[in-house]
């Protein structure tokens, strides 16, 4: 099996074959990616703010799937989590608690747009993967509405909100750098506490690992299956109202970029552990930050790091395939020999 | 000397530190049955794994009629003409008998496979063989565990190998279908096949090798001619000293306080399920009541409806309190424990480490966390000590509990419901699997139990199980309750479990 160092060397091994067969200089265009990603004050505060949302929708991914529930819509919630915010920022105006209003609507909605996934699956059997897909279809939509509608702003050029108020701009730490970078920081240690060191993480890992097993001992899966969605939901609902009251300051359309579904692969390439998925998540905002860099300074398209996250979350399918054989449940003639190695 | 037909040269097998097999050399001629004798862990299943080409051998040769097999590829030991009944099934569960049977075999390569010819040979197949595996159309899934293994032993021996591995294959049989399999296995014999079978019923293993080897910790003991050898003599060589089976010494006298009262209990025939016909039960305080039978004729779905797990009609009553139907929780609550009869699927989690699996049962959880935070330091220190106190053997306990035997699982599976100090603890099949040690030691740890005033209900397949330790017993046929029986009185369980009422 191969280590996640080895899946991203191989994925640019292939991206930079992909720029060679394209007529680029592939070295130029990898150092132009790296020094936009790292190369002064202003690119590394780029890719800790690409990184951030990554981060948090990266552990919402993580602990869903460490509980055996997958959740495919950190894209909805995130989006879910900046129209509350939107909302409730507008709402609160310049009252004092207009941030804190604003993050926890955003907590709340992810939750509720999570919850209703879960909800399907315990009620009436719906499989979560399209439950939280057709979710994130439905939340694009809302924010579509919502910026052609009721938040438009007032002088109603475009399909935008108005900025928000001051009082629910997130604090800035100097240098572009916003304060959800300490919160997503903060967030990493909590999820890993709250999985391996709380009874609520033991039932959570139990139902992922075996939900039957979980059900005789008297473990309530089912409640760790919503349990667990309302986090992770939560989390990714955190993420959107961090980008709007820390980044963009308005909520428009396309307003994500899909940042839920790069979340997948943050966590998979992380192995859904928390601290690596802080790690991953810097990975692939780097590759983002530095994209815009490449564009400009070697005059390779953007689309370029899109391949190169395509291809880091095909290599890791790749070599990941024997752990998911083993998440089905394996005869253990086929674990034995491997479980000396598994991580 | 003609060349042996499996012959095996200084083959060894490592996982870490753990030797599964020490170099062992064996040459068996063909037209035999050959035992592989030994206790949980004693490399039994290595052995048959190597020899299958699941696992790669560390060094040494393993040659068939004096070709060289590559280790580690199941396809070449296929083609070489070794056949393997595995003792977890490698079976499709939602395809139905008939196409289990055909999988692999030249009716199922074509484009077109017709459900009819499938059945039939499947059926002639069953017929020439001599073992009923039922309704050929229902999923595999939806077979009890019983008939799961009659069509895995049956598609082991559709290929008609040249070297058969059965790895603990009548576990789950009856008295008649293990005689009707041991005459089949001797027809194969005779017609030149090496059988190969690896148990650890020793009566068994005598009555029908040639010649048996018997392993422990990874080495070989012995090779001896099943003629040369008493059953005592084996145990002992197996064990290494004299272990005997626990007999009940004190059997409880009647008059404790009813633990556990069950009245009108049925369940309906949903999802391959055998319907339970209203059953009643009373079981005192401190008394082993054993259930025998035959697998798959009621006893999960009494067991189940029992604890919670499946819906059920009729009352349950553990120390006075009616239990809700349906509700795991609130018969956990009411100290009602279950072991259930697959540890691998409905007892502990595979992927998670040997001490969490020692925790993962409500009161123990409960038992060790406050306000919602998990003591792991005191967590270990009770994985420690039941490790210790049941006698599992872990490399650490921080080992996934699926990569361990399935002796050391049991184990951990009975002393984790134990440390619940449950009223009732209802097992079902609690040492199907288990070498003669751990088969004592779960004995001992159930007599033990009842001794501090538990009441066990004991769901066996094991007659020799129920003579040991039960104080009473019933049979269950067919979804119903026959009883109660003296649970030394095999001729009339015996009689019971066929039907004859």
């Amino acid at each position: 099996m191969l280590g996640p160092a080895a899946v991203v060397a191989a994925a640019l091994l292939v991206s930079v074959g992909v720029l060679a067969g394209a007529g680029a200089d592939p070295l130029a265009a990898l150092a132009a990616l790296g020094g936009g990603a790292f190369g002064d004050r202003f690119a590394l505060v780029d890719t800790l703010v690409k990184s951030c949302p990554l981060a948090l929708t990266g552990l919402a991914v993580a602990i869903a799937f460490r509980s055996g529930v997958w959740n495919i819509g950190a894209e909805g919630q995130l989006l879910a989590g900046a129209l509350a915010a939107t909302a409730a920022a507008h709402a609160a105006a310049e009252r004092p608690l207009a941030l804190a209003a604003a993050l926890a609507s955003a907590v709340a909605a992810g939750a509720l747009w999570a919850g209703l996934a879960a909800a399907l699956k315990l009620r009436r059997q719906v499989n979560e993967v399209i439950a939280t897909i057709m979710l994130n279809f439905i939340a694009a939509r809302l924010v579509g509405f919502a910026v052609h509608g009721p938040l438009m702003e007032t002088a109603g050029h475009y399909p935008q909100s108005d900025v928000l108020p001051a009082a629910a701009h997130l604090p800035t730490l100097g240098g572009g750098l916003h304060g959800g970078i300490a919160l997503a920081l903060g967030a990493v240690p909590l999820v890993w506490l709250v999985l391996h060191r709380t009874a609520l993480g033991f039932r959570w890992r139990a139902a992922g690992d075996n939900y039957y097993a979980t059900h005789l001992a008297g473990l309530a899966p089912a409640r760790a299956t919503m349990s667990a969605m309302l986090v992770s939901g939560g989390l990714a609902g955190l993420a959107g109202g961090i980008e709007v009251t820390g980044v963009t300051h308005r909520l428009f359309e396309q307003f994500s970029g899909g940042q839920g579904y790069t979340a997948i692969a943050v966590a998979l390439l992380a192995r859904l552990h928390p601290g690596w998925v802080a790690v991953s998540a810097l990975f692939f905002g780097a590759l983002t930050a530095g994209a815009g860099a490449m564009q400009r300074s070697a005059g390779v398209s953007a689309v370029f790091a899109s391949i190169v996250q395509a291809t880091v979350i095909l290599a890791l399918l790749a070599a990941e395939a024997p752990r998911f054989a083993h998440r089905r449940g394996r005869r253990r003639d086929d674990l034995a020999p491997r479980a000396g190695t598994a991580a | 000397m003609t060349t042996p037909r499996l012959s095996l040269c200084g083959v060894a097998k490592r996982y870490g530190d753990l030797v599964a097999l020490a170099p062992l050399d064996l040459a068996l001629p063909g037209g035999t049955i050959h035992g592989i004798l030994g206790e949980n862990g004693a490399g039994k299943s290595t052995l048959v794994r190597l020899v299958a080409g699941g696992v790669q051998a560390d060094s040494g040769t393993i040659a068939i009629d004096g070709a060289p097999l590559a280790t580690g590829d199941p396809r070449a030991a296929r083609a070489a003409g070794v056949g393997v009944v595995h003792q977890h099934f490698a079976l499709v569960g939602a395809l139905s008998v008939a196409e289990n049977l055909a999988l692999g075999r030249p009716e199922s390569t074509g484009a077109w496979c017709a459900p009819a010819r499938l059945a039939a040979a499947a059926r002639a197949l069953s017929a020439t063989l001599g073992l009923d595996v039922g309704d050929l159309t229902a999923p595999c899934g939806a077979l009890p565990v019983g008939g799961q293994a009659r069509v895995e032993i049956l598609r082991a021996l559709s290929a008609t190998p040249r070297v058969l591995l059965l790895d603990e294959p009548t576990a789950v049989l009856t008295p008649r279908e293990t005689e009707e399999l041991f005459a089949t296995l001797r027809r194969l014999r005779d017609g030149g096949m090496l059988v190969l079978f690896v148990t650890h019923k020793l009566e068994e293993a005598l009555a029908l090798c040639d010649a048996v080897t018997v392993l422990r910790g990874g080495k070989r003991v012995t090779t001896v001619g099943a003629t040369d050898v008493t059953a005592h003599d084996l145990a002992r060589m197996m064990v290494g000293a004299g272990a005997e089976t626990a007999a009940r010494a004190h059997p409880r006298a009647t008059g404790e306080p009813l633990a556990l009262l069950a009245r009108d209990v049925a369940t309906n025939a949903v999802a391959g399920r055998t319907a339970l016909a209203p059953c009643s039960l009373d079981i005192g305080a401190g008394e082993i009541c054993g259930i025998a039978g035959v697998d798959g004729n009621g006893q999960d779905e009494l067991a189940g409806a029992l604890a919670g797990v499946i819906p059920r009609r009729g009352t349950v009553v553990v120390h006075g309190a009616t239990l809700p139907a349906d509700d795991v929780r609130a018969a956990i609550a009411a100290g009602l424990a279950l072991v259930p009869g697959d540890r691998r699927r409905d007892a502990l989690a595979a992927g998670m480490t040997v001490w969490q699996n020692t925790i993962l049962a409500a009161p123990l959880l409960a038992r060790f966390s406050g306000f919602g935070l998990l003591d792991v330091a005191r967590a270990r220190a009770f994985a420690t000590d039941l490790v210790a106190s049941y006698r599992v053997a872990v490399p650490s306990l921080d080992h996934p509990v699926g990569a361990l035997s399935g002796g050391n699982q049991q184990r951990i599976v009975i002393g984790r419901a134990l440390a619940t100090e449950p009223r009732v603890l209802i097992a079902v099949n609690p040492t199907r699997g288990l070498d003669i040690a751990a088969t004592a030691h779960v004995h001992a740890m159930l007599a033990a139990t009842a001794a501090t005033g538990t009441a066990v209900l004991l769901f066996t397949t094991d007659l020799d199980e129920l003579a040991a330790i039960a104080d009473r017993s019933f049979v269950l046929y067919r979804g119903r309750l026959a009883g109660p029986v003296s649970p030394r009185d095999r001729a009339r369980i015996g009689a019971l479990m066929a039907g004859l009422w």
